[in-house]
């Protein structure tokens, strides 16, 4: 199905109309989404953005936002990005909307100059927690690209800064505001699924992860692929994995208490510093383990969060909810009604247009009827709204902090080879 | 298990043999409810792989892959069952056949005449009864047990539930197999009816019995998916045929016979039966 973008009016009149607004309430942080909430700000006052690293998922996220900007009064004021031909390519989606935001190759020079009320921040992750402080010590509110930060102290610098600037910090963890997780996870918290033992996941791809250099020049390289030198980024496991970690310390409303891990270099040895392949558990305090593997040399199995539960399963990735049970067929269930009504009916099974040999291949349910939305939208319009209130509710940088924490940890524990635990001084 | 308030009303579903078996008890009888469970869960398991065309473990399976080019000796369950099946044969007038799975099957692709083999079952395979083998005299033989295998698999946890002396249950396989004992906790009696039809005429009261429903047509794809063994047409006029009885394996062969065969054919069948009430229309 082509998804398209669905409007906040849109989405809570779909979430009312599959029952899914249950998923509404009970998400603290999209209170914002249904609620009018107190503002600092009128309910539509303009709000003035930039964006900074205008690469492959800035220009992605420059896309969704200006599918909205003149509805939600978005103004994207700037673009910033030290390498000119992605600021080009940023500049040219704006110029196809008639907007001419002002070009920066410094951030720096750019908070200092313009009027701002936020900026989305997509660099490379080890730039990340650099150019967030600035932002807000400038006091501007941050939405930035997970993973969060490359190092633990980074990541709780992040955090610490924006406790002290008491400016918004919003990390891109899409899925915390897709309609399939909210409803997925409603249901796993009120014990839809029973007790859950194990919740696996994987992110499986096929390819090398590179991109071309300009000219074939080498002296891009690290620029270009960052993605692959440990001074950069931590490959799969913050490109990837982060976002499965939170889905999974959502899941279970916790953070784990150990990692372990292993990884190697088993495919792709071309030079590149970080793993093609690893694998992780993670254990939480209750005993259940989170299993997760990555690797990009075969991608039969795609990506998938699994959350196995005692009465059913999730994943996610496919909208499909199993019950180890089946439910009723439709007659039976007709039967167990009257039943409990009080009511002696006939069963009305069978009919003349009977099947009676369909084959019943169990295939589960979906979680939502419909997927025709866009999660990095709807985290977009939310960061919007979150600036017009001033306030982000606090569970939302939480899931990003403690995704990233346990990513790194996950990093030192196959680096190390070692089983361990969280620092106390990294608990928030 | 769910249980309804007030009532003790215990369901269960289980996913086997590609379909769904739903089971209703009623009563303050939950353990014994769930030793039938978890019999039904075997027996349908053990069955599913005993079989199933599809499953390349299967016994039939085997059997179908080897019994055109040597004698096969099939364990006792899948042999007696065939055995069953021929029986069948020759008590409906050869209208319930369970050696035309390749006809079956072309059928569903809407060309059961392509297959080529003989119109006369005795043509087609050779069961040595002393040694219990089973030979295949043609090579596009092969066995469906599709017909049978339900009512086979609810005999078998019906007498589960009489031995453990459970009054009260209902069991749908797929919606087409029913067994009962007892009654519906509000009457005397489980009320089945075709869904569709309000006429009192066409109500069936249930207590210790089976009951099969089989129509010519599936209602999604409206393909005519029983085919008369006599002439390898599907029936593509639209019946259905409910057979009321107190043997779920002859229910359901009936049910499905009634289509397949021609309505002036169907008392002198029937004469061969101990049957309650049946219904084609
Ligand atoms: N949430 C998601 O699903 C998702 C998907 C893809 C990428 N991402 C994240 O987005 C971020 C960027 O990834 P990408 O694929 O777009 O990488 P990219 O290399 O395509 O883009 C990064 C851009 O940042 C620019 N940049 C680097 N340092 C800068 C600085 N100091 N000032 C201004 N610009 C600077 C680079 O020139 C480049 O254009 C990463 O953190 C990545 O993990 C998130």
């Amino acid at each position: 199905m082509d998804k398209k973008y669905q409007n906040r009016r849109d989405f809570i009149k779909h979430l009312a109309m599959t029952g899914s607004a249950v998923a509404l309430a009970a998400s603290p942080w999209l209170g914002a989404f249904g609620s009018s909430a107190q503002s600092v700000r009128g309910a539509n006052d303009m709000v003035r953005m930039a964006i900074i690293g205008t690469g492959s998922r800035g220009c992605e996220l420059l896309r969704h936002l200006l599918t909205f900007s003149v509805a939600q009064n978005i103004r994207i004021v700037a673009l910033c990005d030290n390498y000119n031909p992605h600021l080009l390519d940023a500049v040219k989606l704006c110029k196809e909307k008639e907007l001419n935001p002002q070009s920066y190759a410094d951030y720096r020079v750019m908070i200092e100059k313009e009027q701002l009320d936020a900026v989305i921040i997509a660099t490379p992750l080890y730039c990340h927690a650099q150019i967030t402080v600035d932002c807000l010590q400038t006091g501007l509110h941050v939405f930035c690209e997970k993973s969060m930060a490359r190092t633990l102290e980074q990541t709780k610098w992040m955090y610490d800064t924006h406790i002290a600037t008491n400016k918004i910090l919003q990390i891109g963890h899409q899925r915390l505001f897709n309609p399939v997780y909210l409803e997925g996870m409603q249901r796993i918290h009120d014990g839809k699924l029973g007790t859950i033992g194990q919740i696996r996941a994987y992110w499986h791809r096929n390819n090398n992860w590179r991109r071309s250099l300009p000219n074939n020049d080498l002296s891009y390289e690290r620029q270009i692929n960052w993605r692959l030198y440990k001074e950069y980024s931590a490959g799969l496991l913050t490109e990837l994995m982060s976002h499965q970690i939170q889905v999974a310390n959502w899941a279970l409303q916790k953070t784990p208490v150990s990692v372990m891990g292993t990884g190697s270099i088993r495919y792709w040895n071309d030079g590149r510093e970080v793993n093609d392949n690893i694998a992780l558990i993670y254990s939480y305090d209750d005993g259940t383990q989170f299993v997760y593997d990555s690797m990009t040399s075969n991608k039969k199995y795609g990506l998938e969060e699994q959350i196995l539960g005692s009465t059913g399963t999730i994943e996610f990735e496919v909208n499909k909810q199993y019950l180890e049970t089946p439910a009723a067929a439709p007659g039976i269930q007709q039967l167990i009604n009257d039943v409990e009504h009080g009511i002696f009916d006939k069963l009305p099974i069978g009919g003349a247009s009977w099947v009676p040999e369909t084959a019943v291949n169990y295939k589960g349910e979906n979680i939502v009827d419909s997927t025709n939305y866009m999660d990095t939208s709807l985290q977009l319009e939310a960061f919007t709204q979150f600036v017009r209130k001033g306030s982000a509710p606090e569970k939302i940088l939480k899931e990003g902090y403690n995704a990233s924490i346990w990513t790194m940890l996950g990093e030192i524990a196959i680096e190390k080879g070692e089983k361990l635990s969280m620092p106390k001084e990294f608990i928030i | 298990m769910q249980l309804i308030r007030n009532i003790n009303l215990y369901h269960h579903s289980i996913v086997a043999m590609n379909s769904q078996l739903d089971m209703v008890f009623w009563g303050d009888n939950q353990l014994v409810y769930n030793r039938v469970y978890n019999y039904a869960l075997e027996t349908l398991q053990k069955y599913e792989l005993l079989m199933s065309r599809y499953n390349k473990e299967s016994e039939l399976y085997h059997l179908n892959k080897n019994g055109y080019v040597s004698t096969v000796f099939p364990g006792e369950i899948v042999y007696n069952t065939l055995e069953m099946g021929i029986e069948y044969h020759r008590l409906t007038q050869g209208y319930f056949d369970v050696t035309l799975g390749n006809v079956y099957q072309a059928n569903k692709n809407g060309q059961p005449n392509r297959v080529n083999v003989d119109r006369d079952l005795t043509k087609r395979i050779e069961i040595d009864t002393m040694n219990r083998s089973v030979r295949f005299l043609q090579k596009n033989v092969s066995i469906d047990l599709g017909g049978i295998g339900k009512g086979i698999a609810l005999n078998e946890i019906g007498k589960m539930i009489d031995e453990l002396s459970l009054k009260n249950c209902f069991l749908s396989f797929g919606g087409s197999s029913v067994l009962t004992r007892g009654r519906h906790p509000h009457g005397d009696f489980w009320p089945f009816g075709l869904s569709g039809i309000l006429d009192s005429a066409y109500l069936w009261e249930l207590q210790n019995h089976s009951l099969s429903v089989s129509s010519s047509k599936s209602s999604d794809k409206k393909i005519a998916h029983i085919v008369n063994p006599h002439t390898y047409h599907p029936i593509q006029i639209d019946k259905s045929a409910v057979v009321q009885c107190n043997n779920a394996i002859d229910a359901e062969v009936l049910s499905t016979t009634l289509i397949a065969s021609p309505a002036h054919l169907h008392a002198d069948i029937l004469q061969n039966f101990n049957i309650e009430k049946y219904l084609v229309i």
